[in-house]
């Protein structure tokens, strides 16, 4: 009887290091080997790493020992051919089934605890505005807008005045953000005019079908034409006329009465009127993997999430924003640059106008990160660099360097 | 055994392939110009039209062509292989043929409805739901569904339920094509049909392995024909595969494990397959105008507002089609209900009850219960689609968080109706096959009742990224990672039970070992994904797609397998081919976890689920697109093992070798009849004795059938502990 | 009582053509018992519906009683009272149409179904009246606003359940022409089988009537008020009257 005890441990260590090596190996190896999970970009993500390392771990181990014991009566409890005899009868261990009950409770309370502490470190000041002045609350504000199929973003500070001071700047289309700072994110769904989005991409598609010119290149995309939520009384009360708006003029269409002059103005300039009355945007989710958080973006309601990037990006790091919540046809490519970069940097970058943007992108400013503090005049640096990544889009630190 | 008295006079007609081949052109030809006529008299064809395609020009090629054509060939075979008095008689034939005179019936009702409101007379989406719900009701008519029932309604007698025409198959392959009320042709109705959707569904996931095997397009045209293949695949799977099959092998194997002579209610369990039947034919018949594309999930408002392309059209058919699913689901739940609760043999106590019909027990009561709100979710979508009002609506006040809690109210209760039968069942294999009593009878079956009623308190859990509440996480978190306790007692059972035990290695008990693994496996990502923190990191990702394959593929998927070929010898009388069915587990045990392993690398790394291209990923992530690849490699083995399962199951089922009753030395009841079964099941009621997995007791036996001996007496016995006897069903 | 009716010697008797008889093993008629499940999912589908109105209500940010208001303002509350009455007594006539069964009373049972059949369809009727005048007046349809999608659901669920309820009934009453039913146990299952769907209707629509039409129309219900709860206690002591006289159904 020892001996078979000693056996099974055997088995159950041999299981665990089979499975171990299954799991931990294989994406280490050859052109998989980006690992388990991707880089890391916030401080936040440090701990959820830790959490995730930890289950991973705990469940190699309870995988083994289950499977170990699965492993050893396979082999060592198989019927000889031919023999017809019936195994012991042992009902149950009323023992046993406490302590398998007892000891999984204790993991899982174990489990819930850490995890929520850690949620509730990651989350300061988040959702309990008391605590809103706190070390780890956030210090600055990006509206996130998701459209189908595109993001757009604004910067602001907590009291929610515009970095740049332009209220009506247009929406930059990338991601750029501070380095060290906490970064709170409003993420919501675009609505009313911004099904223009949609219906771009339906008319790209069918241009492409018939490889006519696509007459929406002109339209900057990533913008989000209109900001709405319905948090006080006029907004809801012009959200409701609009669409009972909307409504009374299909019925008219649909019964084929006469518009008159305004409802025929609507009526042809404004696409959604064609369509169903509802013409709000569906769900999408603002994710960046490198900072290892994600909120969904949804239509008429504010979400929050909140992340301390913590280094500057380099040109190798082409990290994105990416819709993670299926959104339609063009869910796979609703994706965008997004960038870390110091805060003198950041300065000089959000009080650019819409022009000036169009070098200082994401691709740009990784390549300007690689001269560190040396950067001289910031407008001046970019156009070069610009100039330098049109020429070779695979330029390197190095070639960035060199070049300045 | 009688003889069949009455031979119609059809069913000895011989096929006729010259005259069949005539009538399926014949019928294309006639719904071509039906239609035709229909588009003209309608003004839909653009006579000036600058097309130099004819077919364009008269409409002819549409999606409501094909659908069109196909049913008048189909009807145009039939005829002309059944001869004129086809439409006779009930049946299939003049289901479908009524299925046409329904949906016309239905189209006219509403545009007279609407007609007298002021409204335009045509509208697509009120037609296509009042048609398909007269379709629907015609095509039971047609089947002969409502006839008992009218007939009760009317005051008449019922003369079907004394005389037991239409139960049982003994006319051979032609009773399973009527509104049999047998169970056990019944569950072989469902068996086949549902394999039959498992191969449709299993083509649209090769569809999609084959686009995702590397970046950008190449399969598919665009991304909303990926989305369509991606969610008909998912819906295939869930609600016209999992569901059901295990209504299929419950059908079959319950009511003879209870020792009952069929269900509570025959005729409402043959109602039940053939509206399964007629829910899966509308799903599927909306591929050719193009179906839904906003994942089996069907989250407003994607679903409930026009997607970037026009979906709306498809999007009703699923609407409809899960409402017919779903009722199909209650009625047979209700049945499963009854019969378990009212139909025990004599001596069958709750505490005897083989672990399966446990299973089943509290799968019923989940779907009895939670079914109902997915239906009101996709009433509310369809509202929300043809009447316009303003469930998801966030201009109008509509809250879009709503859909996803009603939705998950239900649809995590359903992932339990998905494994719960599943889990009874690896019991009845596992015991039988290792020769060992289970391991804690009454805590697998109280863990059974516990996952099922946890399973109402954590539908949240899918919604940590969806910007709810915040403060419902911590305690659907804590909730979720319960679950991991009841559902750890049964993995204890199940390992314990093979201690000390005589494994046979025979084919059923292969599967259940591979389910030990992969659930195993499954059950412990399921831990990590209830961890908010790490949740919000894979959300929406493939690890999350290696979750559920891991539980819905490696738990529920392999139990299935390990009952069909357990039952196998029962339901056919014949033997499978062992070595076939060796080859077919190891194709999709091996094939399995190649596929679905490498999706956690893939989910943690970054690649959201749902896409039909990852080109920017992989140029950032080269990692990405080899997995993608060896996923790919994975689906074609499994795609393989099934073809193997397909050819086994056939071949074995006309020429296999006899099995005998009780291959397997099983001592639950349903072992102790003939294989197939006799009419019904039990030439006497049976009496239960004793615990339904006694093996290692000498002597011990779970049930005397009637005329052993010790008979009489045990049934004095039992009967002393018999409730009053309610009254017979009333006429 | 037919207690052990199948004994040990019936069991021997059968043939291939038919089952052998089923011993139950639950005291509950089958069909009471599958109509108590279906019930139970009824329960289910209406808390669905309930459950969205509970979101928009409690989660939204609009308020509901504005919505309510707007009703309140097209529909007298007098006319949604009296209406609600009706449906609610139509509970009482049933119950004594089985009262009447049970005591074998013939033709009380076929004037108490009749008067239920035909409170029921005064109500839809009313009801209907009510949407017509909802969408004509004051162009309140389904697609005003999230609250009249509720609105309109709930109450056309609900509709629907009576029109089904009102066929059954109508089934129920043909039936009783030609002779059925009777006062053996196994005569009548059917009839209480009904019944009871209909007291579920009645009392699906108290949760109706208090969560859609009662808020924000409280003060203006004024009077109205009276005559509601005191129909209510009405209704409630008529139910139980029969058997506080002691001319209820006779125990079996």
């Amino acid at each position: 009887m020892k001996g078979q005890w000693g056996k099974l441990a055997g088995y159950i260590v041999g299981t665990g290091v089979v499975t171990a090596a299954i799991t931990l190996l294989p994406p280490r190896i050859g052109i998989n080997g980006n690992g388990w999970l991707p880089e890391l970009i916030s401080t936040e993500g440090g701990p959820i790493d830790a959490i995730f390392w930890g289950l991973v771990w705990l469940s190699i181990i309870i995988f083994a020992l289950v499977c170990g014991v699965v492993v050893y009566a396979m082999v060592n409890f198989r019927a000889a051919p031919g023999d017809m005899s019936d195994g012991d009868h042992i009902h149950g261990n009323a023992k046993m089934e406490v302590v398998w009950i007892v000891i999984p409770s204790i993991i899982v309370f174990v489990i819930g605890i850490l995890s929520y502490m850690v949620l509730e470190d990651n989350e300061i000041g988040l959702y309990d505005k008391a605590a809103a002045q706190k070390k780890g609350a956030a210090t600055m504000v990006v509206d996130v807008r998701g459209f189908s199929f595109g993001w757009a973003f604004r910067y602001k500070t907590t009291d929610g005045k515009p970095l740049g001071g332009d209220e009506n700047a247009e929406p930059s289309s990338e991601l750029v953000l501070p380095v060290d700072e906490v970064v709170r994110f409003d993420v919501m769904a675009c609505s009313g005019k911004e099904h223009l989005g949609r219906i771009r991409e339906q008319v790209k598609r069918e241009l492409a079908a018939h490889g006519g010119e696509d007459e929406f290149a002109e339209i900057e995309p990533g913008l989000c034409e209109r900001e709405w939520d319905l948090t006080t009384e006029d907004d809801r009360a012009a959200a409701a006329e609009e669409a009972a708006q909307v409504y009374e003029i299909r019925q008219l269409v649909q019964a084929g009465k006469d518009l008159d002059e305004e409802q025929q103005a609507l009526w042809d300039e404004q696409p959604r009127f064609h369509g169903d009355a509802q013409y709000i945007d569906v769900n999408h989710a603002f994710w960046v993997p490198e900072a290892r958080l994600k909120i969904d973006a949804v239509a008429g309601l504010r979400t929050y999430v909140q992340w301390q990037p913590d280094r500057v990006t380099l040109p190798e790091d082409e990290f994105q924003v990416v819709c993670a919540e299926l959104c339609g046809s063009g869910h796979n490519g609703m994706r965008t640059d997004m960038c870390v970069v110091d805060a003198a940097t950041f300065e000089w970058w959000s009080e650019l106008d819409e022009d000036e943007r169009r070098d200082a992108s994401c691709v740009n400013l990784r390549l300007m990160a690689c001269l560190g503090d040396d950067v001289g005049d910031r407008g001046e640096t970019i156009g070069t660099i610009a100039a330098l990544a049109k020429e070779d889009p695979d330029a390197g630190c190095d070639a960035v360097k060199e070049k300045i | 055994m009688t003889a069949p008295t009455t031979t119609h006079e059809s069913t000895g007609m011989p096929m006729r392939p010259g005259a069949g081949i005539l009538g399926l052109v014949a019928g294309w030809v006639l719904a071509a110009v039906v239609l035709t006529l229909f588009r003209i008299w309608t003004g839909g064809i653009d006579w000036n039209g600058s097309s130099s395609d004819w077919r364009a020009m008269l409409g002819l090629t549409g999606g409501d062509f094909m659908l069109v054509s196909f049913l008048g060939a189909l009807l145009g075979l039939l005829v002309a292989i059944n001869g004129r008095d086809a439409f006779r008689r009930h049946g299939l034939l003049r289901a479908l043929a009524m299925i046409g005179v329904g949906y016309a019936v239905g189209a006219a009702v509403t545009m007279l409805i609407r007609t007298a409101f002021g409204l335009v007379p045509y509208s697509d989406g009120p037609v296509i739901v009042f048609g398909i719900v007269f379709a629907y009701l015609f095509y039971v008519a047609g089947m002969g569904g409502w006839q008992a029932w009218f007939w009760y309604a009317k005051g008449d007698a019922t003369p079907e339920h004394e005389d037991h025409s239409n139960h049982g198959a003994r006319r051979g392959w032609r009773d399973y094509f009527i509104f049999n009320t047998d169970h056990k042709v019944i569950g072989l109705q469902y068996l086949v049909a549902v394999f039959f959707f498992m191969l449709i569904g299993g083509a649209l996931a090769e569809g999609v392995r084959a686009e995702l095997a590397n970046p950008e397009l190449q399969f598919f045209a665009d991304g909303s024909q990926y989305n369509q293949a991606m969610s008909l695949h998912g819906v295939i799977m869930l609600f016209l595969f999992i569901i059901p099959v295990f209504a299929g092998i419950a059908n079959y194997i319950v009511p003879i494990m209870l020792g009952a002579p069929d269900m509570a209610y025959p005729r409402l369990n043959a109602l039940s397959f053939w509206t399964f039947v007629f829910g899966g034919a509308v799903f599927l018949a909306s591929i050719p105008i193009g179906t839904f594309e906003a994942g089996w999930t069907n989250y407003a408002s994607l679903s409930s507002s026009n997607g970037p392309t026009e979906v709306g059209l498809g999007q009703l058919m699923w609407l409809m089609g899960i409402q017919l699913v779903g009722a199909s689901s209650i009625m047979t739940a209700i049945n499963f209900i009854v019969t378990i609760v009212a139909m025990r043999a004599p001596g069958m106590t709750m505490w005897r009850m083989p672990l399966f019909v446990w299973g089943n027990l509290t799968q019923a009561l989940l779907i009895t219960f939670g079914t109902p709100f997915v239906a009101g979710s996709q009433f509310m979508v369809m509202f929300d689609l043809v009447m316009g009002t303003n469930f998801f609506n966030a201009m109008l006040g509509g809250d879009p968080i709503s859909y996803q809690h009603i939705f998950w109210f239900y649809s995590h209760p359903a992932v339990y109706i998905m494994i719960l039968p599943g889990f009874g069942l690896i019991t009845d294999v596992i015991t039988t096959h290792a020769r060992k009593p289970a391991f804690g009878y009454r805590a697998l079956a109280i863990s059974t009742i516990g996952i099922g009623f946890l399973g109402f308190t954590v539908w949240a859990h899918h919604m940590f990224t969806s910007g709810m509440a915040e403060w419902l996480r911590l305690p659907m978190m804590i909730l979720t990672m319960l679950i991991a306790v009841p559902t750890g007692i049964k993995v204890l059972g199940w390992t314990a039970t093979l201690w000390k035990a005589k494994i046979h290695m025979t084919v059923p008990m292969l599967w259940a070992l591979g389910f030990l693994f992969t659930f195993t496996c499954g059950g412990l990502t399921g831990v990590m994904v209830a961890s908010v923190p790490f949740d919000i990191h894979v959300q929406d990702t493939y690890f999350v797609v290696a979750h559920f394959h891991y539980v819905l593929f490696g738990g529920s998927v392999m139990t299935v397998f390990a009952g069909i070929y357990h039952w196998f010898p029962k339901m056919t009388g014949r033997m499978f081919d062992p070595g076939l069915g060796k080859l077919h587990f190891w194709l999709m045990f091996i094939g399995s976890n190649v596929t679905f392993f490498p999706m956690h690398w893939l989910g943690t790394l970054g690649m959201p689920r749902r896409i039909a291209d990852y080109q920017e990923l992989a140029a950032n992530y080269p990692s990405v697109h080899g997995w993608n690849a060896v996923i790919t490699i994975g689906a074609i083995m499994q795609g393989v093992g099934f073809i193997v399962f397909l050819y086994n199951m056939s071949t074995s089922w006309r020429r296999g070798p006899l099995a005998g009753d009780n291959p397997w030395r099983s001592h639950t009841l349903e072992w102790q009849v003939t294989s197939p079964p006799p009419l019904f099941n039990f030439h006497g009621t049976p009496v239960v004795v004793g615990a339904p997995y006694d093996y290692g007791l000498p002597g011990a036996r779970h049930a005397l059938l009637h005329g052993e001996p010790g008979y009489d007496e045990a049934l004095a016995e039992a009967l002393k502990r018999r409730p009053a006897q309610p009254a017979p069903a009333a006429h | 009582m037919a207690s052990h009716a199948a004994t040990a010697t019936d069991l021997h008797h059968h043939d291939e053509e038919h089952p052998p008889p089923v011993i139950w093993s639950a005291k509950t008629p089958i069909n009471l018992m599958g109509m108590l499940f279906f019930i139970g999912s009824e329960i289910a589908l209406f808390g669905s519906f309930f459950m969205s109105y509970f979101f928009l209500r409690v989660a939204g940010e609009a308020d509901y009683s504005s919505w309510a208001q707007q009703v309140g303002d097209v529909l007298p509350m007098g006319v949604v009272t009296i209406n609600s009455l009706i449906l609610f007594s139509s509970s009482v006539t049933i119950h004594y149409a089985e009262i009447a069964l049970m005591r074998g009373s013939r033709g009380g049972m076929k004037l108490w179904l009749a008067l239920t059949i035909v409170l029921g369809a005064v109500f839809l009727g009313i009801q209907i009246m009510e949407y017509a005048e909802l969408v004509r007046h004051e162009s309140l349809g389904p697609s005003t606003s999230a609250y009249s999608s509720v609105f309109f659901s709930l109450t056309g669920i609900h509709g629907s359940h009576v029109l089904v309820g009102l066929i059954l009934l109508t089934v129920m009453l043909v039936r009783t022409m030609r002779g059925h039913y009777g006062t053996e146990a196994h005569q009548h299952v059917g009839f209480r089988t009904m019944s009871i769907y209909w007291h579920f209707v009645d009392v699906v629509w108290i949760f109706v009537f208090g969560l859609l039409y009662v808020p924000g129309n409280w003060d203006r219900w004024g009077s109205d008020k009276v005559l509601f709860f005191g129909g209510a206690v009405a209704i409630i002591f008529l139910l139980n009257l029969p058997r506080l006289i002691g001319k209820g159904a006779p125990k079996h």
